[in-house]
């Protein structure tokens, strides 16, 4: 390699963490290299090691953190070998870093501004009308339109996009040569995402600045990067150009984080290789020509959920003795329906009322006009049904109560919602507990002993139990591995299709909406913009906002 | 980092040592002690630790180990039944605010905020000036007292449980309130509410110490450490023994539950 | 703005709220005041006559209107424990000064002496000098004030010889002795305090300094002390605020018990001794002050609040 193009060189670098004597390696051999002017990125799930190998480059590891072994090297010189205060003069003039969430890395009680120069400050003579200048100089150049006002604002003022920019400004002052970016753009919606990874790609179109851009989203890393590494376990599993990595993957960990698919399904009435994303633009071309789409053709199934012009409010709490209540229209107008059997998916971004609608209808947000129907629909089989609708939630670390055994978890809506006796109680959970996989040793753990994935299926156990007419999965697979999602999602899938269940799936994740339902809305601002069969929803979308949607979660060959 | 846990785990243990060490001492003072702690010997006025007196004798003669192992327990014996009146009001009134809310939580949460401003012992005067001194009434004055503190502890627990997910889905299973209170929520606040008890148990001996030291608490002939500690004052300079001895007793009582808390807490982080 | 008009309103409020709390406690339970200024012995004729003057025979909101009044003219009464010779208001000022000195000192003691060790013992967190500092505040945390004044006068006053216990040089005979004398209340009050905020102010610092804004101020290539200085500190001194303040409160009750020991003519004392004479004009007037002084302090915090956190300026 050409010493003169090589910025930065991490050599063999492992890591561990020292925990009561063992020591826990969280990075592994790890070695790449960032060339002068490139955008490298790094993809990974939480706990691929990504984040630590960027803190170990700034010399900002933890205290328990233990460097074993390898070398960081920039501009030929060993960044671990380094005393400290050599090191210290890098920071921030030389290698920067852009972190994820831009509210909690600025100090709230010094003013935007202030921060921002305190690099220069740290890192020049300059006098102190030289570094203001300076300063408004950086937050017009990362397109904040007002500088001066913005120098004196405090950064709860900001709104997240602005304050991002301003941390990209602060990082970037100095004139450092590289710039570390972890998950910038996790914490904003779609479309600032969008404008962030832009200035980044400008700032290093115009400065020659080299970036590494940390994210588990493949999108944001597509966007941008030159080349990319594809970390697991502390490992690299595959480096090499953005353009093979996405066209040809060769390891099957990246290949499946690049089509998105989790495994493929057994029983599925969608082709196990037909991805949405990678198949979109074929199938597009494909059928252009053929306008009919294959239909579901499921039997005319009996009404479970009926909803029709629904509008939710939500009361703040007064602020203080004397602030006054107010009440805000979060859903406009929304009507649907939900038929037996059926998996119906509700699409929306943080924001969007998708959570609010939810709660409106298992009953948790009274505030509402409108009218909310839940069918009484004989259930095939059992007559002992239970009419109020179950839901699964999110964050398995958070739908359980850490306190009780499973057993408990499992018998309480039981206990609550049937007449049935304690033998009848316990002989239902024993048939629960396999039905979802696990087996009655779990039934005497406590949640703090189960995995994320082993949780969620308690909680959809739970869900189920009480025989349900609807069940509601608010981003059930969200918080989960992408490996565990695919077992999960299968769970979901054969159980519906024993027990004739109806699902209504909430989700933000576009390709798990397209895996599981039959039909979707989409929900912006409060109102439904679009609802169809999922199908024709995604290779017809009609509405602009759903457009967009399906924009920012496609792959492309270039942005 | 090393260093810090042994630390910490060596402060744990050696408040599990004293309080044991305490808690035995007391408990055997309900069935023995060496001596009738109010049988006066006038022979032996002010005499300092010996083999047959440990820790001395008072100006009356009495066996001041006696009187200790004896004024410890009620000492104890009134600061857990301050603790208890304290919790028990203060769990419920905790609870119902903070699942609640509305304006009774912020009318409420007002006034408390007042009262925990002040220090416990201004209020127990003004309670005792107005019913009079003695144990009972310090039991009571300081128990609702101690109310707001607790109350306060569980009621930002429970505004932050109310809205966990287990909590919001036992609602919508059906679960009336006070099931939801006492059966889901309630176990889940043992980690903040069991240091808050040993805290209040502490700050509760010093209360009554304090008290009674006053002369408002307990009465003679009962003895508790902080009475004997006002006893002790005259003497200081013929009899220091008279005063270290309960002295000593209610720092090591006071010193092994902090540490015991401070050990719970560690555990937990 | 609006927080600080808020906050006024609390203020008055909360005054108010006192004031009529004391008052009326003072009033209904206490049984006859009359009985209790005059003693058993008085006849009818006097008692009757008692009670004309002092209006203790119109009702309650009436009373407490007439009290109002006198007592924000400063005047509280006279008191029975001197057979109503002297003005309460007399008593109060007489020892308000003693207390202040006391009050003052230690506090000044606390902020000069806690701060600079809860920075230390944060800075050298683990280490052996740290370990030292804590199971040090621990054990200085449960000695009782006036127990410690016990011992100080134990090792100081007969030992040492460095002050006469019980015999305290007033303020304008000699301020030297005075202060040489003080000292020691002053120290047996704020050790317990100093132990308590050296721990606190510890663990406020620690919980700053694990904060995203650190990591990013490292990242920018700042020392370390520059930013315990020019970050954490601010930061951490909004819950230290709010703990001085409770610490303030608590020092008007420690200084009840060491007054005690010490034999100080303060306001402690006064209280104490007009509680087992049952002179409860002087108990309302001293609790009375107290509770303001606490209100009025916890005002203040809330506007130092505003002026140092910018999150509550802006709505």
């Amino acid at each position: 390699m050409n010493t003169n193009e090589t910025l930065l060189n991490i050599n063999n670098l492992s890591i561990g963490f020292a925990k009561r004597g063992k020591v826990n390696t969280v990075v592994d051999s790890v070695s790449l290299g960032v060339k002068k002017g490139e955008i490298l990125g790094i993809v990974g799930e939480s706990g691929s090691g990504k984040s630590i190998t960027a803190l170990a480059t700034m010399g900002l590891l933890p205290d328990s953190a233990k460097i074993l072994s390898g070398g960081i090297y920039f501009l030929g010189n060993n960044l671990l070998a380094m005393k400290e205060k050599e090191f210290r003069k890098l920071r921030g003039s030389e290698i920067s870093m852009v972190f994820q969430d831009s509210m909690t890395s600025f100090n709230p009680l010094l003013t935007v501004g202030t921060q921002i120069e305190e690099t220069l400050r740290l890192h020049s003579n300059y006098v102190k009308e030289k570094c203001k200048a300076l300063t408004l100089e950086a937050l017009k150049k990362v397109g904040l339109s007002n500088p001066h006002e913005i120098y004196h604002m405090y950064p709860h003022q900001l709104s997240g996009g602005m304050r991002q920019r301003a941390m990209i400004a602060m990082a970037m002052i100095a004139g450092s040569k590289l710039i570390i970016a972890d998950e910038p753009t996790t914490a904003l919606d779609v479309t600032t995402q969008d404008k962030i990874l832009r200035l980044l790609k400008k700032m290093n179109a115009q400065h020659g600045t080299s970036i590494i851009l940390i994210s588990h989203n493949l999108k944001v890393i597509q966007s941008i990067c030159t080349r990319a590494i594809v970390m697991k376990d502390g490992k690299i599993e595959e480096s090499g150009t953005v353009k093979k990595l996405f066209t040809h993957p060769d390891t099957d960990y990246t290949k499946m984080l690049i089509s998105a698919i989790p495994m493929p399904f057994s029983e599925s009435d969608r082709k196990p290789s037909e991805t949405f994303f990678m198949g979109s633009k074929k199938n597009n071309n494909a059928n252009s020509k053929n306008r009919t789409l294959p239909v579901n053709h499921k039997k005319e199934q009996p009404g479970i959920l009926t909803i029709q012009n629904l509008n939710v409010f939500y009361s703040e709490k007064a602020l203080g003795l004397f602030g006054k209540k107010t009440r805000k229209q979060v859903i406009h107008d929304v009507s649907l329906s939900v038929s037996q059997g059926e998996t119906f998916g509700i699409v929306g971004e943080s924001g969007s009322g998708k959570s609010t609608l939810v709660k409106a209808i298992v009953g948790l947000n009274k505030e509402i006009e409108g009218t909310i129907k839940i069918n009484d629909v004989a259930f095939i089989g059992d007559a002992s049904s239970v009419s109020k609708p179950q839901m699964v939630f999110q964050d398995p670390y958070g739908s359980l109560n850490p306190t009780k055994k499973i057993s408990w978890i499992l018998e309480e809506p039981l206990r609550l919602q049937t007449k049935l006796s304690k033998t009848e109680r316990m002989a239902k959970v024993h048939e629960i507990i396999e039905q979802v996989g696990l087996t009655t040793k779990h039934l005497e753990r406590y949640p703090s002993q189960l995995s994320g994935g082993q949780r969620q299926r308690v909680a959809i156990a739970a869900a189920l139990i009480v025989n349900p007419k609807l069940v509601i999965l608010d981003e059930p697979v969200s918080s989960l591995d992408v490996t565990i999602q695919a077992q999960i999602l299968q769970l979901l899938k054969d159980l519906q299709k024993k027990y004739n269940l109806t699902y209504l799936f909430i989700s933000h994740d576009l390709n798990v909406i397209f895996q599981m339902c039959d039909r979707v809305c989409v929900i912006y601002k409060g109102k439904i913009v679009e609802m169809k069969e999922a199908r024709e929803l995604f290779y017809y979308p009609q509405h602009d906002y759903t457009k967009e949607l399906l924009k920012s979660a496609m792959i492309q060959a270039e942005l | 980092m090393k260093l810090n846990r042994k630390n910490d785990h060596f402060n744990y243990i050696l408040g599990l040592a004293i309080t044991t060490f305490i808690l035995l001492v007391v408990l055997i003072g309900f069935f023995y002690t060496p001596y009738d702690p109010n049988k006066m010997n006038a022979a032996l006025k002010n005499s300092p630790p010996s083999l047959t007196h440990l820790l001395g004798t008072d100006n009356f003669g009495r066996d001041i180990l006696s009187r200790v192992m004896k004024g410890a327990g009620t000492t104890y014996i009134i600061a857990v039944a301050i603790v208890c009146i304290g919790a028990s009001l203060g769990t419920i009134l905790g609870a119902f605010t903070g699942y609640f809310g509305g304006w009774l939580d912020e009318i409420l949460m007002r006034v408390n905020d007042v009262l925990i401003s002040f220090p416990s012992i201004l209020l127990a005067l003004v309670f005792v000036s107005l019913f009079g001194p003695g144990s009972y009434n310090i039991i009571f004055a300081l128990g609702i007292i101690f109310v707001p503190s607790f109350a306060r502890v569980v009621r930002s627990e429970f505004i932050v449980l109310k809205e966990r997910d287990f909590i919001r889905n036992a609602k919508l299973m059906g679960a009336n309130s006070f099931r939801i209170m006492f059966v889901h929520i309630l176990p889940n606040i043992k980690r903040v509410l069991i240091p808050s008890l040993l805290i209040g148990f502490n700050n509760a001996v010093l209360a009554e110490a304090g008290l009674s030291y006053l002369g408002l608490g307990v009465q003679p002939p009962q003895a508790s450490l902080g009475r004997m500690l006002s006893e002790a004052q005259s003497y200081l300079l013929d009899s220091p023994w008279y005063a270290i001895a309960p002295g000593v007793m209610i720092v090591l009582t006071v010193l092994g539950f902090s540490l015991i808390s401070g050990g719970i807490e560690n555990e937990y982080e | 703005m609006k927080y600080t008009v808020k906050k006024c309103i609390t203020l008055f409020l909360s005054l108010f709220l006192a004031s009529v709390l004391t008052f009326t406690a003072f009033q209904i339970i206490p049984g006859d005041s009359a009985l209790n200024a005059l003693g058993m012995d008085a006849t009818e004729e006097q008692l009757k006559a008692y009670r004309e003057h002092f209006g203790l025979n119109d009702n309650l909101p009436t009373r407490y209107i007439n009290w109002l009044k006198d007592a924000l003219k400063g005047n509280f009464g006279y008191s029975s424990q001197y057979q109503m010779q002297i003005k309460v208001s007399t008593l109060i000022i007489d020892r308000l000064t003693i207390t202040l000195w006391l009050a003052g000192l230690s506090f000044l003691l606390i902020v000069v002496v806690s701060i600079p060790l809860g920075i230390l013992s944060a800075r050298k967190k683990d280490s052996i000098l740290d370990s030292f500092i804590t199971l040090v505040t621990q054990v200085f945390m449960s000695v009782p004030s006036f127990f410690l004044a016990m011992i100080l006068t134990l090792i100081f006053g007969i030992l040492l010889k460095w002050f006469t216990p019980g015999n305290y040089t007033p303020l304008d005979e000699n301020f030297g002795n005075f202060l040489r004398f003080m000292i020691f209340p002053a120290i047996a009050v704020a050790i317990p305090k100093i132990a308590m905020m050296v721990k606190f102010l510890r663990s406020a610092l620690l919980k700053e300094m694990q904060l995203d804004y650190v990591r990013t101020a490292k990242s920018k290539g700042m020392t370390n002390i520059r930013i315990l200085f020019q970050h954490v500190l601010k930061n951490a001194l909004i819950p230290v605020i709010t703990f001085l303040a409770m610490v303030l409160a608590d020092i008007l009750a420690g200084t009840i018990l060491v007054e005690q020991v010490f034999n100080l003519p303060g306001l402690g004392r006064l209280l104490v001794a007009s509680i087992a004479n049952r002179d409860y004009a002087v108990v309302q007037a001293i609790i009375l002050y107290i509770v303001s002084v606490v209100i009025i302090i916890n005002f203040l915090v809330d506007l130092i609040y505003q002026w140092i956190d910018p999150r509550l300026r802006s709505n």
